[in-house]
């Protein structure tokens, strides 16, 4: 099914997280069509501790998945260091050898290096590429022989309609899970608080500069010093990045960036499947086994619905509600109406 | 119903009833187990890099004992104190003890219990968070935990799981992940 899509097979292609073998494992029995995962270290834009793959629980994961009639596309998506590039050369060399079915990649130097030394690689350009227009997905796709770009979670419907049109490589957008505001690939928030990069070791607010702290019955989240929101009794709690953060501005304290929402694009696949997007992506390698079961299921109940006709937009939201952050959802950018 | 539900916490006659229980033979007990999985899981425990030396406090709020859990692989330990005895940790875990559980058997994602603040986490946040992904990897039954093969693991992760599904509806614990 990978890059299978067309006017005759218009299923839409689930592409589902696995932060660890077993949660693989998980997503290949709930149905997942493709799952993305990385390698156990900076090469890959979840580099948290305890997470990700060694080359042989690569290698397995692979032979695993492949079993199921799944998919495996792995992520070398962070930005190679000058001077350094060794890990992320063996990287790819460890994804070619594992079976895997493509690479997704952000660095021109990480697909450089795959298209020379590996030609018969499938490559997926990276949300960490920021690629969001015609021009841009063309010089990679020429360039490189990119088959798929994953788009920025900041584009509305209407303009990956618009854009679907003006590309001939496959695109593929988040639906599910985290929702980043900013442009992947580009933000320096973070690295501001941390001193550590998400684009380039892979660390969005480190959970090495998270502390959360209680006082009474308050609980609050700090990053790095900074104390990026409270939380009251009762209140649902939630990560601290810096763009979901609540802060002071001109007397008034709010999310200035963005609320400590969850994307739920549920309701919106029809539109996306009818805008030419080839594979819809869940957000979450951090995520735990059974969450990425239950939401892989939930999807691909979906995903068959439509295919069947129908629509399972309220199943979904119902077998989600419980495991979205802030226990809140959003469609995010797709139905922004602003820019 | 004589006593109200909350979130997964035990009634106070068994938070109390709970506090009689033999500390050194459990602690005993629980080592030699990590142990045994260190043995037979070996790759796991890699997941945890640095971390296998955390002195993580695990400590289920509605029992009178907290845990140290020094993950080290082959010479891991597992202590029971009574809480007002409790050592200071680089990580500490609090919730109630059929939450705690749920993490281990795979019942509860520890993000989603997080967010709803059922499990509170304090300290070194790597540390806590390498060791979740590795228990998450470990994807282990209570009775696999315990060292059972064969068809007795089959019928202790059977009764177990029935009688920790009943105790969460009858606690009123968090809705399951799983």
């Amino acid at each position: 099914m990978l890059g299978q899509r067309n006017d005759n097979n218009p299923s839409l292609e689930l592409v589902c997280p696995a932060g660890t073998p077993a949660a693989l494992k998980a997503a290949a029995e709930a149905g997942a069509h493709s799952i993305y995962c990385g390698l156990r270290n900076e090469t890959n834009a979840r580099n948290f501790p305890g997470l990700n793959f060694s080359e042989k629980e690569l290698n397995a994961g692979v032979r695993l998945a492949h079993k199921h009639g799944s998919h495996v596309l792995v992520a070398v998506n962070t930005f190679a260091r000058a001077g350094d590039t060794h890990i992320w050369k063996r990287a790819v060399d460890a994804v070619v050898r594992s079976g895997a079915d493509a690479i997704i990649a952000a660095d021109i130097a990480v697909l450089d290096y795959a298209k020379e030394k590996h030609p018969d690689l499938r490559l997926h350009l990276s949300v960490q590429a920021a690629a969001a227009t015609p021009e841009s997905i063309s010089f990679y796709q020429e360039t490189f022989g990119v088959q798929r770009v994953v788009l920025p979670r900041v584009m509305s419907v209407e303009e990956i309609v618009k854009l679907n049109k003006e590309v001939t490589v496959e695109t593929e957008v988040f639906v599910f899970g985290g929702l980043c505001v900013m442009t992947e690939g580009r933000c320096a928030l973070s690295s501001y608080a941390t001193g550590k990069s998400p684009n380039l070791t892979g660390v969005c607010s480190p959970p090495g500069d998270v502390s959360y702290d209680e006082d009474g019955s308050n609980l609050y989240a700090r990053l790095g010093g900074f104390t990026i929101d409270g939380f009251g009794e009762g209140e649902t709690a939630g990560y601290p990045t810096l763009c979901k953060g609540r802060f002071k501005a001109e007397g008034e304290t709010s999310y200035l960036f963005e609320d400590p929402v969850s994307l739920n694009a549920a309701s919106l696949l029809p539109r996306l499947q009818k805008a030419g997007v080839t594979a819809v992506k869940i957000e979450g390698r951090q995520r735990g086994k059974a969450y990425i079961s239950q939401v892989v299921k939930a999807f691909r109940a979906a995903v068959d619905a439509m295919d069947a006709g129908g629509n399972a937009e309220e199943e979904v939201s119902a077998m989600l509600s419980a495991m979205i952050e802030g226990g809140r959802e959003t469609t995010g950018a797709y139905k922004k109406i602003w820019r | 119903m004589f006593f109200k539900p909350d979130r997964g916490l035990f009634p106070p006659a068994l938070q109390k009833a709970l506090g009689i229980l033999p500390v050194p033979p459990l602690g005993f007990a629980l080592t030699r187990a990590v142990r045994r999985l260190a043995r037979t899981r070996p790759d796991l425990f890699d997941r945890l890099d640095t971390y296998k030396r955390t002195h993580f406090i695990i400590d289920p709020v509605d029992i009178a004992h907290v845990f140290r859990l020094i993950p080290n692989g082959e010479h891991a330990t597992v202590e029971l104190f009574k809480r007002k005895d409790a050592p200071e940790g680089a990580a500490r875990i609090s919730g109630p003890l059929i939450v705690l559980l749920g993490l281990v058997d795979g019942t509860y994602d520890g993000d989603a219990v997080f967010f709803t603040r059922d499990l509170v986490i304090e300290g070194d946040t790597d540390a806590v968070l390498a060791l979740r992904n590795t228990m998450e990897e470990a994807d282990l039954s209570p009775a696999e935990f315990l060292g059972f093969n064969g068809r007795p693991r089959e019928v202790v992760d059977g009764a177990t799981n029935k009688t920790l599904g009943h105790l969460r509806r009858l606690l009123d614990a968090p809705t399951a992940t799983s």
